[in-house]
């Protein structure tokens, strides 16, 4: 695993990708920072210049995460890490710390900032860190799903605009909610689509039928008994799944100050979640 | 060393292998034969680990590939059809990271490196950004990232494939050089290659093995001991009488050459005899000189074309 991770930290210097991150992320900031804090005066750095890292996000990200694994499959080094005495967890997980050190390395530049202005005026630092920490958080769970996607697809092009568009969804997503009705029955019916598909996706997989009909009735009969029994579990259900799914929500919290353990948690259990998955991805694609 | 059990394999509704079966013994060097498409670089890819077989199983001194993963790999050292290279690493750069992701130990790292590169030639390329290599030197680099974290069986895919001659010579003398310490592996679509290096052959053709043995034994098998090639000067009717006349040979047919030679293609009455100096005498007597002679031995390649080219027809 060291091997994998010392390896992407030196590519990304090699080739322009940890620069053209760097400059970019650092730039981006130092314009919400010269905006509100100079300009304007402002002394608190995490709600006004953190409070915005989301949008830097959408293209920092992609940048970070879309060749880590694509590129690997169209040189074919992939047959390389696969064929080495390595597990696949291994190498996702080296690859997934290489981007996450880059990025802590370009939250310690912006962190010269709130220190920049701690020499004319007073900083809260509880809530600066406490805001390094959820931005830190959050980047670390968006590189996670950056990975995955980087799994799914041997162009480093597509990743990147997939990713980006995925988490411009995942930022749009409150709004987008309010959009759809919150009534239960529309709650029980999404349910129900993704339980279906999720059971045409065992078929897809195993081309067995006996277990796709299982894996489709049981999460359906407990929708609907679910639903005959307590209807007001589904009720406002949209909204809630988007918002237990959602990074941003909990980012929110930490910008305003709020350390929560809960949060921190939920973070983790995300990343390694994702981390897993893009491993089985990678587990799978042996078996096409 | 290797037992290879009814691997098969299937994408999607294609079948790429339908049950090949072999073993190969440590210290040999088995040549895997086919044209292309017929699933050569899929049987190596799953017996490296890089892809799983949809059924069978491979057995890398008894550690199997799938079960025992982290063993069975630390004794393959894999060079792909396209060598898997880093082209913005500089070639020493680039077997360190080989020989770290291969866990050889810190202490012993520098000198193994130092021992491919070495072994490979590679002394003078070694702080080249691998992406100025000539494709030659690139299937070097890929080569010697093979041979780090020794291991005792190299699977090679094609490793002479877009080399210019020289560079084939020196691939096949390193080839040979390695054979004395390691099992190896090696596949081809052209057959000089397979029987300039190898001990035995197996002969793969659309997914299934279709002949199997040493170069010596394909060779006996399919070839006819008993046909001669003489090469004779003379006119037509001297000749067709000879030759006709002859008592050691059982039938012969005759082609017409430049400037008045012939060639009879004969078959030879007592194939257990060797009749070339009768024949000699005969001919010398009849005022016919015999320019060449020489036993028609069936070559791989005959066997080959033969084999895969019949596959074909029936299809």
């Amino acid at each position: 695993m060291a091997a994998i991770y010392l390896k992407e930290l030196k590519s990304y210097f090699h080739s322009m990708t940890g620069y053209v991150y760097l400059a970019f992320f650092t730039v981006a900031i130092a314009i919400y920072y010269v905006y509100y804090c100079v300009i304007n005066s402002m002394t608190n750095f995490a709600s006004y210049v953190l409070g915005n890292v989301t949008i830097i996000f959408l293209i920092a990200i992609p940048i970070l995460t879309m060749r880590l694994i694509s590129e690997e499959k169209k040189q074919r080094t992939d047959q390389l890490l696969f064929t080495a005495p390595v597990r696949t967890w291994e190498i996702v997980l080296g690859k997934y710390l290489a981007a996450l050190t880059l990025f802590a390395l370009s939250l310690l530049i912006v962190g010269l900032f709130p220190i920049f202005t701690s020499m004319f005026g007073t900083v809260n630092w509880a809530m600066t860190l406490t805001g390094f920490l959820g931005t830190f958080l959050l980047g670390a769970g968006l590189i996670a799903i950056g990975l995955l996607i980087s799994c799914t697809t041997e162009h480093q092009m597509i990743a990147a605009v997939f990713s980006f568009v995925l988490f411009l969804l995942m930022f749009m997503m409150p709004y987008i909610t309010d959009m759809f009705p919150s009534n239960g029955i529309f709650t029980m019916v999404l349910l129900l689509i993704a339980a279906i598909c999720l059971a045409w996706m065992f078929y897809a997989e195993t081309k067995d039928k006996i277990i796709t009909v299982i894996s489709g009735i049981i999460p359906i009969a407990a929708i609907i008994i679910t639903y005959v029994v307590k209807s007001e579990l589904f009720d406002n259900g949209l909204a809630n799944i988007i918002s237990w799914l959602s990074l941003m929500d909990r980012f929110n919290n930490f910008i305003n100050g709020v350390l929560n353990a809960s949060s921190v948690v939920y973070y983790c259990s995300f990343i390694v979640v994702s981390l897993f998955i893009g491993t089985q991805i990678l587990e799978h694609r042996r078996w096409k | 060393m290797i037992e290879v059990t009814n691997l098969v394999k299937q994408y999607g509704n294609k079948t790429a292998l339908q049950g090949i079966h072999f073993t190969v013994e440590k210290g040999q060097i088995m040549g895997l034969l086919g044209p292309n498409g017929a699933g050569k670089s899929t049987t190596m890819n799953i017996m490296t680990g890089y892809l799983s077989a949809t059924s069978g199983e491979v057995k890398i001194d008894g550690y199997d590939i799938l079960t025992e993963p982290m063993k069975a790999k630390k004794l393959i050292g894999y060079l792909p059809e396209i060598p898997p290279l880093y082209l913005d690493m500089k070639v020493k750069e680039y077997l360190n990271f080989v020989a770290q992701l291969k866990k050889v130990k810190k202490k012993d790292r520098k000198a193994q490196v130092a021992e491919v590169i070495r072994m490979t030639e590679l002394e003078e390329y070694e702080n080249r950004l691998i992406k100025f290599l000539s494709k030659g030197y690139k299937q070097r680099v890929g080569l010697a990232q093979a041979l780090l974290g020794e291991p005792e069986l190299l699977i090679l895919d094609e490793p002479t494939v877009g080399l210019d001659p020289q560079q084939i010579i020196n691939m096949r003398k390193l080839i040979k050089e390695l054979a004395k310490t390691h099992t190896i592996i090696i596949s081809s679509h052209i057959l000089s290659e397979i029987s300039a290096v190898c001990d035995s052959v197996i002969i793969i053709d659309r997914g299934t093995v279709i002949a199997q043995g040493t170069t010596k034994e394909l060779e006996a098998q399919f070839g006819d001991k008993d046909a001669l090639n003489i090469m004779v000067k003379g006119e037509r009717e001297a000749v067709e009488a000879a030759a006709s006349g002859c008592e050691y040979l059982s039938a012969y047919e005759l082609e017409a050459l430049d400037d008045g030679q012939w060639m009879i293609k004969a078959e030879i009455a007592d194939a257990e005899e060797d009749v070339r100096d009768q024949l000699f005498f005969y001919f010398a007597e009849k005022k016919i000189p015999i320019l060449n002679m020489e036993h028609e031995t069936k070559s791989l390649e005959d066997v080959f074309l033969q084999l895969t080219g019949k596959e074909h027809e029936v299809k």
